[in-house]
């Protein structure tokens, strides 16, 4: 059980939820959130924004029930499974973090933890939105060079030739585009509609180059040449 | 004392709540999360000859009080299971039962044959998924075909056979008889119902198949039925599930002749249902002060 501390909206159907009482995630996990009351059987995937002394941050959309449901609670208490996941690999060396949409949630540790590792090192972030920004103050305490784009092609507006470890997360177009375009190290963030969560019922597996491979558990971070596009996520 | 152990054709479960097939892994996962040797059992994931990938496109799909799934039987294959995942199933310290699912009966004999070497308590014969295009629940509608496959079956396999069958035949009661005909020990229903869903904005079905299984709250009631007709309509025990996600669920399909219970969806939204349900029997027994199997076929 996690203690809700504070949901507030901070954009058009983007809510910022604080609950105490979730174990640390490391960068890139997520959470099972069961929405209360038995009002929906299943629990709704969200990526850990943030975490720090005990809080834990959710950034989400309202898109349908589940998240709409969230949005009107102010209080009380949210049964959690997780941090689950396997998370983002934490290279060495100048990184590259992409995100469009809510893809963007799960970069904000990413990058602080980036940093925290190596305080010299050059970490741009290129955050994608559709109609109007947020919170990327929050991605300028960490990013060297934070790009920001509204309605058009985030990945238009990334240099993918530089010697660096490149990290997306967002829409499967975009991470399609961003696998394409990019020659080096990257990772992406896969979404797939799940049932357990833990890996026990193969609802979200994806097709790799080393067979299926479930993004609950084996993901939802993969290395982009891994991830057979072309059979579809 | 315990008031929920239950002996299912031979072989003794701690109690009656099982884990059903497809919603529990091969158990290893669960097992991080709870203490699963308090389980009866573990049915794994359903297993073919050759494995497979399983379908392309959306496989799972909230409706209300249940779920559709169109997994189409994605697993790593009999041997491997025999190889990789038996012996860790087995450490988990609670009955093994393995569902065996196939595309035509060569594949259903080939691996009940390569079974025979793995240590296992319950074969359970999956004549019944929905979401595979060739054979699977096709042996399972007609009562015939279920009694031929269950007695080939049950001339090459060495473990209990209990035969699981689909709702989507004529009489429930008709598809037990023919398990039982056949040679079966016990049978499990019920697998999941044929469902559909269309996705109004892109004007498609949902699922790759259209068609899917529903399971899950929304089929209780149903399934509580089809086992009180099968339970009544043979003597071999049957197995109970669809729905089931409370102590209150799991005490009616016992009522209705269920010797046990399996438990699926339920997981997904609480994982640890199925501990809450084996406390809400006891609670419940020793209230009563009676035992599980003095209330088994009340009804
Ligand atoms: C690993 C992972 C991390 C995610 N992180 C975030 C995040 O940080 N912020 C955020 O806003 N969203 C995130 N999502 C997407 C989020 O899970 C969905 O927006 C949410 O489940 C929608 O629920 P709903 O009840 O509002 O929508 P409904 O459409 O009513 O949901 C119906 C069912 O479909 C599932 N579903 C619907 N859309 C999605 C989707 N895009 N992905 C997976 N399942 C879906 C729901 O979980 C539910 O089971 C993440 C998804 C995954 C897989
Ligand atoms: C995601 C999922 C996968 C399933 N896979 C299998 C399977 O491999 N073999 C099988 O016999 N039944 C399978 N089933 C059916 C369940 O074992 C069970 O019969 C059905 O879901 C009804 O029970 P429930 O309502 O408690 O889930 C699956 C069900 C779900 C939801
Ligand atoms: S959601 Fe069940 S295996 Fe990933």
């Amino acid at each position: 059980m996690a203690q809700i501390v504070s949901n507030e909206r901070i954009a058009q159907d983007v809510f910022l939820l604080t609950l105490n009482g979730v174990p640390d995630a490391h960068p890139g996990q997520f959470l099972q959130v069961h929405i209360p009351d038995g009002a929906m059987l299943l629990p709704r995937p969200i990526s850990v924004f943030d975490c720090a002394n005990g809080f834990t941050r959710l950034l989400y959309r309202v898109v349908g029930k589940g998240t709409e449901y969230i949005s009107h609670m102010t209080g009380g208490e949210l049964c959690i499974t997780g941090p689950l996941g396997n998370g983002f690999p934490l290279d060495g060396g100048s990184a590259v973090l992409i995100g469009g949409g809510l893809g963007i949630a799960p970069l904000r540790l990413l990058g602080r933890e980036l940093r925290r590792m190596e305080p010299d090192r050059s970490i741009t972030v290129a955050l994608g939105f559709g109609a109007e920004e947020f919170l990327t103050d929050e991605y300028r305490e960490f990013a060297d060079d934070v790009i920001v784009d509204i309605g058009g092609f985030i990945t238009d507006r990334v240099d993918f030739a530089r010697n660096a470890t490149y990290y997306v997360c967002g829409p499967t177009p975009m991470m399609r585009t961003a696998a394409a375009r990019g020659a080096g190290r990257m990772y992406v963030s896969l979404e797939r509609r799940m049932a357990c969560g833990v890996g026990a019922c193969l609802a979200c597996s994806v097709a790799t180059r080393e067979g299926n491979r479930r993004v609950c558990r084996d993901g939802p971070v993969f290395d982009a040449r891994d991830v057979l596009w072309e059979v579809g996520i | 004392m315990n008031r929920l152990s239950v002996n299912l054709c031979g072989v003794e479960l701690k109690n009656p709540v099982i884990a059903a097939s497809g919603t529990f892994g091969f158990g290893t996962e669960y097992a991080e999360l709870f203490d699963v040797s308090r389980l009866g059992g573990i049915s794994c994931k359903g297993l073919t000859l050759g494995g497979s990938r399983g379908n392309p496109g959306i496989r799972v799909w909230e409706t209300p009080s249940g779920m559709l799934n169109s997994i189409g039987l994605e697993n790593p294959s009999v041997p491997v299971f025999v190889k990789r995942e038996c012996a860790r199933m087995r450490s988990l310290g609670t009955a093994v039962i393995v569902n065996l699912g196939g595309h035509s009966e060569e594949d259903y004999l080939r691996g009940a044959e390569l079974l025979n070497s793995a240590d296992i308590d319950i074969l359970e014969l999956n004549v019944s998924c929905p979401n595979v295009l060739q054979g699977g629940m096709a042996f399972g509608i007609m009562p015939d075909s279920i009694e031929h496959i269950t007695r080939r079956v049950r001339e090459v396999t060495r473990h209990p056979l209990m035969v699981k069958l689909t709702p989507q035949t004529a009489s429930i009661a008709a598809a037990a008889q023919a398990a039982q005909a056949g040679g079966a020990d016990a049978v499990s229903l019920v697998n999941t119902f044929l469902g559909m869903a269309i996705d109004t904005k892109s004007r498609k079905p949902v699922f790759n198949n259209v068609y899917a299984g529903l399971s899950g709250s929304a089929i209780m009631p149903i399934a509580l039925r089809m086992v009180h007709q099968a339970a009544h309509a043979v003597s071999i025990p049957v197995v109970g599930m669809g729905g089931i996600a409370t102590a209150d669920d799991a005490l009616q399909f016992i009522m209705a002749g269920a010797r046990a219970i399996q438990v699926g969806t339920a997981t997904f939204a609480n994982p640890t249902a199925m501990l809450h349900i084996i406390d809400g029997l006891n609670a419940w027994c020793a209230a009563n002060d009676t035992d599980i199997n003095e209330i088994y076929k009340t009804i």
